[in-house]
């Protein structure tokens, strides 16, 4: 299993006018690709199925379409299938880069999905939702990406976990009172050992992408490059910020590295998750 | 769903979210909130990172207590630079923001309820950081507050009114003013029955006509539009200055003119305001007479003055007497009347002056008087208050507590707004307050009916974090003390006016028998009390009796708590359990009154004080709508009431019902617990008549009683409300002079209790 990642989404820079809904919802497209998933775009309700088609402005070679901060965990069977065409209308050489992908709806996985596929360099990209009966979905980023794989994978005993933002009112007899800020954060740690020099320049290089952290790190965790309908696992992903604003090595033996840990924590998704 | 019903529960989402209006909240410009997605209308950009406490409490000498605290807001990507750029100084100058809590259901997080926590203006100029903006905020009322409304000058008036009467001023008269720097005084606002000093007059000028001459003396000013006939008779109650009227001979025989009647006073009321030709007995000619200005704008409002006219007519060949008297002038030639005053003290006392909502003397409540000012004559408006504080307050006053109240006039109140608002608090002893909205509210120690029938707010040990209590010490709000003296100084009040510090003013029982006792240690403990504003007719009073004051040791509570608080106002009441597990010092839910609110939104906590005040429910428990006191008899002791189908009589085993004061009128209530939800034996009746010790008659139409001779173990009588109990009738509980609140089961009154109908039936009272 390898992992793969990303810094950029590789359509941050087209206009809002370049997402065209086929139900034309167009109020706040521009936060489809405005860089935080806590802004979220809403398609209104829809029956059964909707897409949207991506002008990129130009051919761009993509092999992974990430959305995230969705809300089609509470849809019931939904779906997303990506096709490119040489024309907005999609009526030439129109070619399905990913199958219909049933979206994995369990927790903690169920808010964020990325499909990965061959790379394929094409200016329009359709993404087709579908789900059964009406539903209106909510997206948080569409994040195009070429991600780039890691020859090596975390060790055994990394570790995942949920953190919360609560203020607690403690009474001077015991009795508390909680209120809800923001949670959970997915936090993920990336841990690595015993490296060759080239994996750990792998490691540095993501790491330089993220410039110390400041930029935010799309995380995949089960890399792949098909177009047969993902697997569950092979939909997991993290867009989420690393902690750490320095990374390490140490030299153990001769030309075993073990580098420092990292810790991968998600982004906020808005109020109320 | 509202916040209040939130903010009790557990475990509730909290957000909070500015809005940033650079026009007065015509238009909300930007948006910023702690988390994206809070509103399904308006984008919110989620860039606040750190909110300050924010706090509300009493401030010194009775005026609001400003509130400031700091806003750290996210600008990584520099999206608001807008704060700090030189280009768009402008707009955050203009800033005006308003903050707001927001609660939600962690299962639905899409229903937001919102609290406004105020408005605001920026003070500290925005700092810009590395990747933060950081600045600070002050609530916007006191802004509001800093400057009364300019009123006209008399050269404003004399130049802004077409109609001016001082148009016709001579020059050389104008000159004279105008070196005076008589033209470029205020003219006052002006309220309640207080003299008020005439500014300087004009000297002697042309009216209207070349034969009527008068002089001329502004006395307020008033946006107030509409008048009505009676206006002269309700505002100017009375006129006073030194009088001095001179009615001359004419000179038939070429000798000098010769004095008839030479007479002084210090009330224009002295002098009747018309005298009457004798010639014909009909012709009225004017002496005095008070006039209202056409309207002309200035500063953004359109004023009228309210001004003196004393006139002076050439009368060559009349003959008067003075209307209304017994002093006929019957002398052929009586050549002129002339009435000459003392300059420049001339005072007038009236009613509602400058008021806009004021229109009787009895509406004079300083509550009407600080809704006028606030409403007319700040830069805020109406719905700058707290209506439903301030009409609290005004229901406590008594009818006679008339205030007063004169703005930019000489030795009145100038300055800013803040400063007389404050002078006016002090004298009728009651707060203004910013309320968490950020409207301006009003507080007293209400001995009202309403603030202590509603339902308090109980707080416990389970809600309760850092307890501290405290005596307030001495020059402390809240602080003890038994001697009273009275600020009184003015320097606008006629001759003859007030002392400038009256008292002392003893607390009942310090000197002489301790009923009740009221000293600490046997400690004199002095307190002044402003009082300029005071009416004549009350401040001559022993402060003890017409002051809202009191003689009661009182302490104060400070603790942290939870959001709940978030549903109080300053100067509301609420319950606190203290119990330590030892049984006190609060053991029973104990009532204090809030005196400071403070919001801590980074650990979304309430940190609180509040003063004792259970002696509203211990000295004055009439206030508390308690039936009890309603009980004549009950079936205490195995007394059972017997009934019957289609009769009237009711009797009773046992007992003495004279003894027990039953009249008639009172009512019978049957607690029949065999049938509690039907009206047979379950009902309340009016007793018509006692018939004797163990037997009465009642009037209810409805006798249908399931049954004959049936025993009803439980009932009570109560008084109606022909006979509640008084001060007289029940000394230990009601206080001298007070009375019981409400009515019950008043079967006259808008027809209730009417018939034998279900719906107007009482169960059990």
């Amino acid at each position: 299993m390898a992992h793969a990642w990303e810094v950029g989404n590789l359509a941050s820079g087209i206009a809002a006018s370049s997402w065209t809904w086929s139900n034309g919802a167009s109020t706040n497209r521009a936060y489809l690709n405005d860089g935080r998933m806590d802004k979220t775009f809403s398609v209104g309700s829809v029956a059964s199925t909707v897409n949207v088609v991506v002008d990129l402005g130009a051919s761009t070679s993509i092999s992974a379409i990430a959305v995230l901060n969705h809300n089609l965990s509470t849809a019931t069977a939904p779906t997303l299938t990506i096709a490119t065409a040489d024309d907005s209308g999609f009526t030439t050489n129109v070619v399905t880069q990913k199958s219909t992908t049933t979206l994995n709806q369990t927790a903690p996985r169920h808010k964020d999905h990325i499909l990965q596929f061959a790379a394929a360099s094409r200016r329009y990209w359709k993404l087709t939702f579908a789900w059964t009966g009406s539903f209106s979905m909510t997206l948080g980023e569409i994040f195009f990406a070429t991600p780039t794989s890691l020859t090596r994978s975390t060790i055994f005993g990394h570790s995942q976990s949920e953190k919360y933002f609560t203020t607690r009112f403690e009474s001077y007899i015991g009795e508390t009172r909680g209120h809800f800020l923001a949670g959970p954060y997915r936090v993920r740690s990336l841990s690595f050992a015993d490296l060759t020099a080239s994996q750990r320049e792998e490691l540095f290089s993501m790491y330089r992408e993220t410039r110390g952290g400041s930029l935010p790190l799309l995380w995949v965790e089960k890399y792949e490059a098909v177009s047969t309908a993902a697997a569950s696992d092979n939909q997991e992903v993290i867009w989420g910020r690393l902690e750490e604003d320095t990374l390490s090595w140490t030299e153990d033996d001769f030309g075993i590295y073990q580098p420092s840990k990292m810790t991968l924590t998600s982004l906020s998704r808005g109020v109320g998750f | 769903m509202a916040f209040n019903d939130e903010v009790v529960k557990d475990g509730r989402g909290v957000v909070y979210k500015l809005d940033i209006s650079l026009d007065n909240f015509s238009t909300i410009t930007y948006r910023y909130s702690t988390h994206a997605n809070v509103d399904a209308t308006n984008a919110y950009d989620p860039r606040i990172k750190a909110i300050g406490s924010i706090g509300r409490e009493f401030g010194v000498d009775h005026l609001l207590a400003s509130t400031s605290f700091d806003v750290v807001l996210d600008n990584a990507d520099g999206g608001i630079d807008w704060l700090t750029n030189i280009a768009t100084a402008d707009d955050m100058l203009a800033s005006r923001m308003r903050l707001y809590i927001g609660l939600f259901d962690v299962a639905a997080p899409t229903s937001i309820v919102w609290k406004q926590l105020g408005e605001y203006l920026i003070t500290d100029h925005p700092e810009r950081r590395e990747d933060v903006i950081a600045l600070t905020v002050s609530d916007d009322m006191m802004g509001w507050l800093q400057d009364v409304v300019p009123t006209p000058t008399i050269r404003n008036w004399y130049e802004l009114d077409a109609n001016c009467p001082l148009r016709n001023l001579a020059d050389d008269a104008k000159t004279a003013m105008e070196a005076e720097g008589a033209l470029e005084v205020c003219i006052p606002l002006a309220w309640g029955s207080e003299w008020l000093m005439a500014r300087l007059p004009s000297n002697r000028h042309t009216l209207s006509g070349a034969q009527q001459y008068a002089t001329i003396f502004p006395l307020y000013c008033t946006t107030r539009s509409n008048q009505d006939g009676s206006e002269v008779q309700k505002v100017l109650a009375d006129v006073t200055a030194n009088f001095t009227t001179i009615i001359e001979t004419a000179d038939p025989d070429g000798r000098k003119p010769e004095f008839v009647r030479h007479s002084a006073g210090n009330h224009v009321h002295d002098l009747p305001p018309t005298i009457v030709d004798i010639t014909d007995g009909v012709t009225e000619l004017t002496i005095w007479s008070f006039h209202r200005s056409s309207s002309f704008d200035y500063g953004g409002k359109t004023w009228y003055v309210w001004y003196l006219a004393v006139f002076t007519r050439p009368t060559h060949q009349w003959a008067f007497m003075l209307n209304g008297s017994a002093d006929r002038y019957s002398e052929p030639h009586i050549s002129q009347m002339d009435m000459m005053i003392s300059f420049p003290t001339l005072w007038v006392k009236g009613f509602p002056f400058s008021a806009q909502t004021i229109t009787t003397q009895a509406q004079q409540t300083p509550s009407d008087i600080i809704t006028d000012i606030i409403t007319y004559y700040s830069p805020g408006t109406v719905a700058n208050l707290d209506t439903t504080s301030i009409a609290r307050v005004k229901a406590n006053y008594p009818a006679w507590a008339d205030a007063c109240l004169v703005i930019n006039g000489q030795g009145g109140a100038r300055s800013s707004l803040a400063k007389v608002l404050s002078e006016f608090a002090e004298s009728f002893d009651f707060d203004l307050y910013l309320t968490w909205l950020g409207t301006i509210g009003m507080s007293a120690r209400n001995l009202d009916y309403t603030s202590q029938t509603a339902t308090f707010f109980e707080i416990n040990e389970s809600r309760i974090k850092d307890m501290r209590e405290v005596l307030p010490s001495r020059e402390q709000r809240g602080a003890y003390y038994n001697r009273i003296y009275l600020d009184n100084f003015r320097t606008d009040l006629p001759p003859l006016g007030r002392d400038p510090v009256l008292g002392p003013f003893d607390a009942p029982g310090l000197v002489g028998a301790p009923d009740p006792p009221i000293t600490v240690e046997q400690r004199i403990c002095p307190k002044t009390l402003g009082s300029r504003w005071q009416t004549m007719a009350t401040w001559q009073w022993n402060p003890w009796n017409f002051r809202n004051v009191d003689t009661k040791v009182r302490n104060r509570v400070t603790f942290e708590t939870d959001l709940e608080a978030l549903q109080l106002e300053l100067g509301d009441y609420f319950k606190l359990t203290w119990t330590r597990t030892l049984g006190g010092p609060y053991a029973t839910p104990t009532l204090f009154q809030v005196e400071e609110l403070t919001l801590d939104p980074a650990r979304n906590t309430v940190r609180m004080s509040g003063l004792w005040a259970d002696d509203l429910r211990t000295d004055k428990p009439y206030l508390l709508d308690n039936e009890t006191f309603l009980t004549r008899v009950n079936s205490s002791g195995g007394r059972t009431a017997t009934v019957t189908n289609s009769s009237t009589t009711v009797t009773f085993s046992s007992g003495n019902l004279v003894g027990d004061g039953v009249a008639a009128g009172d009512h019978l209530i049957l607690k029949d617990a065999t049938n509690p939800s039907s009206m047979t034996r379950f009902r309340a009746l009016k007793i018509a008549s006692v018939d004797s010790a163990t037997q009465l008659t009642i009037s209810d139409p409805d006798l249908a009683f399931g049954g004959t001779g049936v025993a009803v173990a439980t009932w009570e009588i109560r008084r109606s409300h022909l006979t509640y109990p008084t001060f007289v009738t029940d000394p230990v509980n009601y206080d001298s002079g007070s009375t019981m609140y409400g009515r019950c089961a008043d079967d006259v009154v808008e027809g209730e209790y009417s018939d034998a109908t279900a719906a107007h039936q009482l169960l059990d009272g």
